[in-house]
């Protein structure tokens, strides 16, 4: 089968959040089964001399190129031209004519392209519901349609967007989830509602996890319970690999899988919180939006430094750490509400957040950066990429945290767990199932649950989960190790360290053989079946 | 002939912590006068209540005069009346608290008197529809309320003369109704004012009752004792020879008339008590910050109390007695505003919470214990500094300040930082008095504007703080040492320049007897920042309870000032002194800039007593003022220490 996946992010053209993970990962675990699979991407300013061209043509006086990417391991096909060279990808003014664009453009490269057209076509979150239709129009029954959501969206289309600005006559035949209709009838049966119409037009409506399946119907509609499956995501990375590319940036550390599983991560912690920062290099923090780095370059207080750099801490601490987008969905502001009491609880914490900016979050922004300056002992916030300290925290870290409002999946999760961490996140979506509670699995645990959105189980959770890991690094029955065991709040907790002082050990070890099972291999044959129907 | 029946209930009340020449002088006045009065007229029928507090003090002090009361409640003179042992406002309290707040009091009285009474004084008449249950099980079959309570349940003007019973949850309890008109001219107006004014109430049925219930001191103390004297034989003399006003004993009442029916009465209180707390009596504890902060120490006192294996009977006394209600709100006398009331208040439950801590080994070699727990119940977290010399609580969210400071030394036990703030009262308009913008407590940190003086500071001159750090919120940070750091970021507002950004830290480090804090003050803006930075304080000095007329002052450069005096000049320390106490140390110990002045001044309340209106002392305000002019990233440090020279 000739599939294409088109997704607005990849991790080898460019990644903002999770997704740019998926297509191609999912992609290859695909091909590597004997199908032929192209990611569909736009360029977002990527083009590079190892992008090959393979047309060009114009729509609208505007001049679009496509270009075959190959160097990944699955080929990509990516779009430039106009809208779709803008480096910001989710900028909120241009994103609705961004996609209509990268539809219109796909379309005319499929029409072009006559005889190469694909057996699948696999969408990924609303930014390739136009394509879904255009190609839609265009192939009607001789291709298969999949929409996976991988975040809601509220994005609504007005009718026009999806007439003038791709070409079609409301009158066009789309086939979906209702047989043959016009594309007016699809539209006005959607609300206008891009998920919904992505989902009406396609074979299935799929998405990450189970949870998350329950939101989607709930969201967009119960007459889609049948339509709905799940593909979920799977672990990206390596033990190994992450271990190999922390060792290259900090190549005097012998980082290896059998220091990170041991005591000796105690030292790589103590360099990361007391050394690391002081190496973050002349471009890092990477942050791509124009404006927000513009306000992060203003801030020069401690423990901020020459552009969103951040100062070392001042003395080694347990390590909290977390991973995502600056956005309320991350759980920041329930994150925010509490930090304060989370580092009176426990002032030997020290929280080290690896956030990409929005700009949309600013207050936000001010606010982490304020808490930084007030809880200097205990915080940090890096604003943007910084390869110096990203894998090396996953490597040093205790408990990764993870307090989204609600996650469809949570990759974080899993980069977390295979490094060995302990979790503390919501019950939602992915991560109620990748994340197994320790009160309830005992060892065989990677973490704990908290309620969405609860500040006060986040504290509670995230004491206990520090000072129970924290425990690995004493001695059992010391008095320090006592000191430590004693301020944990939950029975369940205590009992299980009471029991075997060495249980932190264990779930470091059951975090990252949790992960593993998440597997792309599997997600591929999952969506394998479901592309055979 | 038209009849009406009369029950004359006499309440005897002094608070715990009553300064004792106070219940001396009360003594004399009106309590002998009342005995000799229930003696010359012992043919007759009176009701009379002795308030858990007062009972005590008598016990030690006045035997005798119980020793007479009791023999004319042998005679069939007097029914008594329990209380509460503490004469706790019960809806008030935990539910086991109410029950043994009476259960202790009839304990105690029963010890004296030797039997138990069969009805029961509500403190301040306070009901709440959940109190049948801890009356019913402790024996009460009645109590009296207002007939202002009878009217919010809808009931009209002819159910008041009438006794009627309610239950909550299959507990009775019977309800006789005191009428408000009859206390309005009972004793304040003439004998025949007051007999035509029970007899419009008179029928032929002749099965109605009045109830009067008030102070005791209404007679000899609030009126010079010889008009009281005058008055009472000139009303009970007349009345013994009446046929047609009966008095009874509330007893013998039921005995005869029985009850009306089956009532149920919502919270409530008399009328005057409705219109102060608003409708209310819970209410108190929202508008006094202090009065909840007192009412919160007595449920965190109470949680170490039942934590507590075993305990000696004087600790739950303490803590009973701690919940005598006068210091919990204010109404027609000084209440809240009185300072040595507030003062017993936390000494008992300062000593409670000892013996509860001694008894659980609370420190159990971890000593210190920080704690974040929201102890006034707002929502918000405070941070509990606890070790067995002192506790002192810091409000976070309220400027970082230190609200109460509790030395728990043996025979020292006093909160130091029981200082009141001064509210918005009616009787306040047209005085000149501002009330405070911001709780009278301790740490709070002001910008002042340059041209501001002590005066525009006690009197609250609006708009002289040009910045927010006094009510900010602050974050917390505890060191692995145990200090503790408050840090804001506020900001220095001038109108016609661009805020400057303002970072402010506190450092607190509690050592036995002192509290040393280093305050950072840093302009993180872009422009100059000219101010007078104050940092203020609030104390409390013990006074002395027992003696009339000493005085409390402060020391300065050896010179002795008495408290209601003012000082302002430029210094950095002041030595508070009051009899019988060590000496409260406050002093500048460091500081990166030199100039530092004192302003000091007594913060008073113009507060409603029996007396009027007065001038009540509510603690020695205290101000570090220190003028100086931030350049951007440029800061000031001070570092002042608060101590107990020992």
């Amino acid at each position: 089968m000739r599939i294409w996946y088109i997704s607005f992010e990849s991790i080898y053209t460019r990644k903002v959040g999770g997704l740019a993970e998926v297509p191609p990962r999912l992609g290859k675990a695909v091909m590597d089964r004997g199908h032929e699979v192209y990611i569909l991407t736009p360029s977002h300013g990527s083009v590079s001399e190892d992008y090959k061209l393979l047309g060009e043509f114009r729509v609208n006086d505007r001049k679009y190129r496509v270009y075959l990417y190959d160097k990944p391991p699955v080929p990509h096909i990516v779009f430039s031209g106009g809208l779709l060279d803008d480096p910001e990808v989710y900028s909120p003014d241009k994103l609705l004519d961004k996609a209509l664009s990268f539809a219109q453009a796909i379309k005319i490269f499929t029409e072009e392209n006559s005889g190469k057209e694909p057996d699948i076509i696999h969408g990924n979150d609303w930014h390739s519901v136009p394509a879904l239709l255009a190609l839609n129009s265009l192939l009607k029954e001789s291709a298969k349609y999949y929409y996976q959501i991988h975040l809601l969206s509220k994005t609504r289309f007005r009718l026009e967007d999806l007439t003038y600005g791709l070409g079609l006559d409301p009158h066009t035949l789309i086939t979906g989830i209702q047989g043959r209709r016009t594309l007016r009838e699809y539209y006005e049966y959607s609300w206008g509602l891009a998920d919904r119409l992505g989902a009406l037009i396609s074979n299935k409506l799929l998405t990450v996890s189970k949870d998350y399946s329950k939101t989607l119907i709930r969201r967009l509609g119960f007459d889609l319970e049948e339509h709905v499956d799940y593909i979920p995501n799977a672990i990206t990375w390596t033990l190994d690999e992450v271990c190999s590319r922390a060792r290259k940036l900090h190549p005097d550390l012998n980082i290896d899988a059998r220091m990170i599983m041991g005591s000796d991560r105690e030292f790589l912690r103590r360099y990361l919180e007391i050394e690391a920062p002081r190496h973050m290099g002349s471009e890092e923090p990477l942050i791509y939006d124009r404006e927000f780095k513009k306000f992060i370059e203003g801030i020069d207080e401690y423990p901020f430094h020459n552009g969103g750099k951040i100062q070392p801490f001042t003395r080694e601490g347990p390590l909290v750490f977390m991973t995502g987008r600056l956005s309320r969905q991350k759980g920041i502001h329930v994150l925010l509400k509490v930090i304060g009491e989370i580092i009176a609880n426990t002032p030997e914490v020290r929280i080290l957040l690896l956030l990409l900016p929005v700009w949309g979050e600013r207050r936000m922004a001010e606010e982490l950066i304020n808490n930084s300056i007030l809880h200097h002992e205990n915080l940090r916030v890096v604003f943007g990429v910084s390869k110096t300290l990203f894998h090396l925290t996953h490597l040093a870290g205790d408990v990764m945290m993870i307090p989204s409002t609600y996650e469809p999946f949570g990759l974080v999760a899993l980069e977390g767990m295979i490094t060995g961490n302990a979790i503390v996140a919501s019950k939602t979506g992915g991560l109620a199932e990748t994340v197994l509670d320790i009160r309830r699995y005992g060892v065989k645990g990677t973490g704990l649950h908290i309620e969405p959105g609860d500040p006060w189980s986040l504290v509670d959770a995230l004491t206990d989960m520090v000072l129970f890991m924290e425990s690995g690094y004493h001695e059992p029955w010391s008095s320090g190790w006592w000191r430590i065991v004693s301020r944990i709040g939950d029975r369940r907790l205590y009992d299980l360290l009471i029991s075997n002082p060495r249980a932190p050990w264990i779930i470091r070890r059951s975090s990252h053989r949790r992960a593993m099972e998440y597997t792309w291999d599997k997600s591929a044959e999952k969506a394998l079946r479901i592309y055979m129907g | 002939m038209p009849k009406i029946n009369f029950i004359f209930t006499i309440h005897f009340h002094q608070p715990t912590g009553q300064l004792k020449w106070v219940n001396e002088k009360i003594y004399e006045n009106s309590y002998k006068l009342l005995l000799e009065i229930f003696k010359k007229y012992a043919d007759m029928k009176f009701t009379v209540h002795v308030s858990g507090p007062l009972l005590h003090y008598m016990l030690e002090y006045h035997r005798d005069w119980l020793d007479e009361l009791a023999k004319l409640g042998d005679y069939g003179t007097i029914e008594f009346l329990a209380g509460s042992l503490g004469e706790a406002i019960l809806p008030l309290l935990p539910l086991e608290d109410r029950i043994k707040q009476i259960r202790e009091y009839v304990k105690l009285f029963e010890r004296f008197f030797g039997f138990k009474p069969r009805g029961l004084w509500l403190p301040e008449r306070v009901w709440e529809p959940s109190l049948p249950y801890p009356l019913a099980v402790n024996g009460i079959e009645y109590v009296l309320v207002d007939d202002s309570t009878l009217y919010r349940a809808g009931h009209g003007n002819e159910d008041v003369y009438y006794a009627w019973i309610t239950e909550e949850g299959g507990y009775r309890v019977k309800i006789f109704v005191i009428d408000s008109p009859l206390r309005y001219v009972l004793p304040w107006e003439s004998s025949e004012n007051v007999f035509n004014y029970m007899l419009s109430k008179a029928t032929e049925e002749g099965d109605r009752v009045l109830v009067w219930g008030s102070d005791a001191e209404k007679f000899g103390e609030w009126r010079d004792p010889g008009w009281a004297r005058w008055w009472l034989n000139d009303f009970l003399s007349k009345l013994r020879s009446r046929r047609d006003i009966v008095m009874f004993h509330p007893m013998d009442y039921l005995r005869e008339y029985g009850v009306r029916g089956l009532i149920y009465l919502p919270a409530g209180s008399y009328d005057k008590m409705l219109e102060w707390s608003n409708g209310f009596f819970r209410n108190f504890l929202l508008k006094y910050r202090e009065s909840n902060n007192m009412h919160k120490k007595m449920l965190y006192v109470r949680w170490k109390l039942s934590q507590a294996p075993s305990l000696p009977l004087d600790a739950w006394r303490e803590y009973y007695l701690a919940q005598c209600n006068d210091a919990y709100w204010h109404g027609l006398f000084g209440g809240i505003y009185l300072s040595h009331l507030r003062q017993a208040i936390y000494e008992k439950y300062i000593i409670a919470e000892k013996i509860a801590e001694e008894s659980m080994g609370y420190y159990d070699e971890r000593e210190p214990i920080i704690r974040l727990y929201d102890f006034d119940h707002d929502g918000s977290k405070e941070i509990l500094y606890e070790s067995k010399k002192l506790n002192a609580y810091l409000k976070p969210n309220d400027g970082g300040t230190l609200f109460e400071l509790d030395i728990k030394e043996k025979d020292l036990e006093h909160n130091l930082q029981d200082t009141m703030t001064r509210y918005y009262e009616p009787y306040i308009e047209g005085t000149g008095l501002n009330p405070d913008w911001y709780r009278r407590v301790s740490m709070r940190l002001h910008l002042w504007s340059r041209d501001t003086s002590l005066y525009d500071w006690i009197n609250n001159t609006p708009f002289k703080d040009q910045s927010d750090l006094a009510l900010n919120k602050y974050s917390i940070t505890i060191t692995p040492e145990n200090e503790i750091i408050l840090r804001t970021l506020g900001g220095h507002y001038v109108y016609g320049l661009e805020p400057s950004r303002i970072y402010a830290e506190k450092k607190i480090v509690f050592l036995d007897n002192t509290v040393k804090t280093i305050y950072r003050v840093e302009n993180r803006g872009g422009r100059s920042v000219e101010t007078l930075l104050g940092i203020e304080y609030h104390l409390a000095p013990k006074i002395n309870r027992e003696t009339k007329g000493e005085v409390m002052g402060y020391m300065i450069d050896n010179v002795f000032h008495p408290v209601n005096e003012v000082y302002a000049g430029e210094n950095r320390r002041v030595v508070l002194k009051s009899p019988k106490y060590p000496d409260i140390v406050l002093e500048e110990e460091g500081s990166s800039h030199g100039e530092t002045h004192l302003w000091i001044s007594p913060l008073e309340m113009l507060a409603r007593t029996e007396k009027g209106i007065r001038r009540v002392f509510q603690g020695v305000a205290i101000m570090f003022v220190k003028p100086v002019k931030l350049e951007p990233g440029e800061a000031v440090e001070s570092r002042i220490n608060l101590s107990i020279a020992r």
